[in-house]
């Protein structure tokens, strides 16, 4: 089930909300749970009982790390349950990965080997399994106590507003909510706008550049002209961030009408000027995933035994730890190597940054910084979106203007509809923080403007600059405006699932 | 009178000891980055003897949370 269906607007979540509100609060978490289990079934039935094997294995070994006498049994009993869990990770998604890559070198020698026979990839696999492996590792480290409650447990990892692609919370942020959250009518009111906001993104904005996208990546060399090349990646980085960040914020929206604060998961990443800003501020919660969780104790290990090597005088090179991260990361994403080009590009421009590069970022102006960050995550997102490392040489020939393709066989206005023509300058500012009083916290502005004076006797709305004042008064209409839009297109649409539902 | 624990942090992260005080912090000292986290629990293990725990070095995050530490964990003259 997507969230940006008329079951799911209509049906499922009212009455999920209706639930929570009736029940008594010592089985809110088990409705939750249920309701999860049933969001989950609706698109992926036979991997239910996969889910909560996973969700039990790794509660009994939470219990039992948190038990253990000593640090070696802590330990191992740790490294079983990430190996469990990875393996389940590596079985279902990099299996025929390994093996075609494998009969790569085997059959020149005749010893090819078959392929495996694998089911669909199941949903959301790639985020529950980085839950499951949170709350282990966190507890294994003593920053948060061992869930005793496995219903509490299950809420953490099945929880549907972020189960299926994320955003990924750390056990350690989300602990004390599983069991002490309030809702009131302000929060609540703050996660229906968000989520509507977040739908707007998705169904009015990735949606029609997605098509766009779709249709010229699928393209042939012959018929890629320059042009059209450039407009598809436009349009598949527009479908990319409102379809993401659009999903983040109606997730984000969806906790706070259950009483859950998650973290922000995107914060305006077109407006960088450094690849590791960018990371920063794009898809913030894997980042942190991976800093916490991989790069830190990978760069603990290798440092503590440069210290024993060289003494404390000497400061550790981090680089090789850092692309070693994201290849791992470009990976985690699916098993093609155009995803581990993708980490590697930004690993080596990450790795670059720890050096003169990086001092030349901080001096340099503006706006060669911008377009310094633009070429790099743009190169790599050809890889992330080819289906192929050769599509993605095909397409970046066409975008360097030398692959001889005929324009008059697909001409670009073919792709540029009137629809998108108008979208275009709304997603491009909404791409840098210009809309940002939308999504600030208005409503105690709003009461403040409206309800009280100032102390100096001056009303709070006079105060606010017109930009401001214009636009706490046309959020609500814009709001309702922005649902009902996203509404109709979606009862006529088709299944239509997010991005980042396959990884 | 010099306060080892700033002169520490000050050199790991290549700055003036006067742009450090207590509430500074990864958000508002650009150069405190996850890999000078590493390096400034390498160097404050070195520089006060003491072996610093993951829950410790998670807790860390301001220059008075590190005195704080490191005084539970009996460094003397902090």
């Amino acid at each position: 089930m997507v969230f940006s269906s008329t079951v799911f607007a209509f049906l499922f979540l009212p009455v999920v909300l209706a639930l929570n509100f009736a029940v008594r609060t010592e089985i809110r978490n088990a409705v939750l749970v249920l309701a999860s289990l049933v969001f989950y079934a609706w698109g992926a039935a036979r991997y239910v009982p996969l889910l909560l094997g996973m969700v039990t294995i790794n509660w009994v070994a939470g219990i039992l790390i948190d038990r253990a006498a000593t640090p070696a049994r802590k330990q191992a009993l740790l490294v079983a349950a990430v190996a469990i869990t990875t393996g389940l990770l590596i079985d279902f998604k990099y299996t025929n990965f390994i093996i075609d890559n494998l009969n790569a070198g085997l059959t020149p020698l005749g010893l090819a080997l078959p392929n495996m026979a694998r089911l669909e990839l199941p949903l959301g696999i790639s985020f529950f399994t980085f839950h499951l492996l949170s709350y282990v590792i966190d507890i294994y480290r003593g920053v948060a106590p061992a869930q005793r409650n496995p219903i509490n447990f299950a809420l953490y990892i099945c929880f549907f507003p972020q189960m299926i692609a994320g955003p990924i919370i750390r056990y350690h942020d989300v602990a004390p909510q599983l069991t002490e959250r309030r809702v009131t009518l302000e929060k609540f009111g703050s996660g229906v706008e968000r989520f509507i906001l977040g739908l707007g993104k998705k169904v009015l904005l990735a949606n029609p550049f997605g098509q766009a996208a779709d249709a010229i990546f699928a393209l042939s060399a012959a018929e890629l002209s320059t042009p059209v090349a450039w407009f598809g990646l436009l349009s598949y980085v527009l479908q990319l961030y409102f379809d993401f960040s659009g999903y983040s914020d109606m997730a984000i929206g969806l906790g706070r009408m259950f009483g859950f604060e998650y973290l922000e998961n995107f914060n305006y990443p077109f407006i960088s000027k450094s690849i590791s800003e960018f990371w920063r501020r794009w898809h913030i919660s894997l980042s942190n995933w991976f800093r916490d969780y991989l790069y830190m104790p990978l760069v603990f290990v290798f440092a503590r035994r440069s210290m024993k090597k060289y003494g404390p005088r000497r400061r550790f090179d981090d680089r090789p730890q850092l692309v070693v991260v994201f290849l791992i990361c470009g990976i985690w994403h699916g098993a093609n190597w155009t995803f581990v080009i993708w980490g590697g590009i930004h690993g080596v421009f990450l790795m670059l940054e720890r050096g003169r590069l990086g001092r030349w970022l901080k001096t340099a102006p503006a706006v060669l910084s911008h377009l310094y960050v633009l070429a790099v995550i743009l190169l790599a997102w050809v890889f992330f979106r080819a289906e192929s490392v050769a599509a993605a040489l095909v397409f970046l020939t066409a975008m360097a203007g030398v692959s001889g393709a005929d324009s008059a066989i697909w001409p670009i206005y073919a792709f540029v509809t009137p629809q998108l023509l108008l979208t275009l300058p709304v997603a491009l500012l909404a791409l840098t923080p210009v809309f940002s009083s939308l999504s600030r916290d208005w409503r105690a502005r709003a009461l403040q403007a409206f309800g009280q004076l100032a102390p100096s006797g001056e009303s709070e709305v006079a105060r606010l600059s017109w930009v401001d004042r214009s636009l706490l008064l046309a959020r609500p209409p814009l709001l309702i405006g922005i649902l009902v839009m996203a509404m109709i297109e979606v009862s006529g649409q088709a299944y239509n699932p997010f991005i980042y539902f396959r990884f | 009178m010099s306060d080892r624990l700033i002169e520490t942090f000050a050199a790991v992260l290549g700055i003036p000891e006067a742009q450090l005080g207590e509430d500074s912090s990864p958000a508002n000292t650009p150069e405190w980055d996850s890999l000078a986290t590493v390096n400034l629990t390498l160097g404050l293990e070195f520089e006060f003897g003491v072996k610093l725990t993951t829950q410790e070095i998670m807790s860390m995050t301001t220059v008075a949370l590190a005195r704080s530490v490191l005084k539970h964990k009996g460094v003397a003259g902090l």
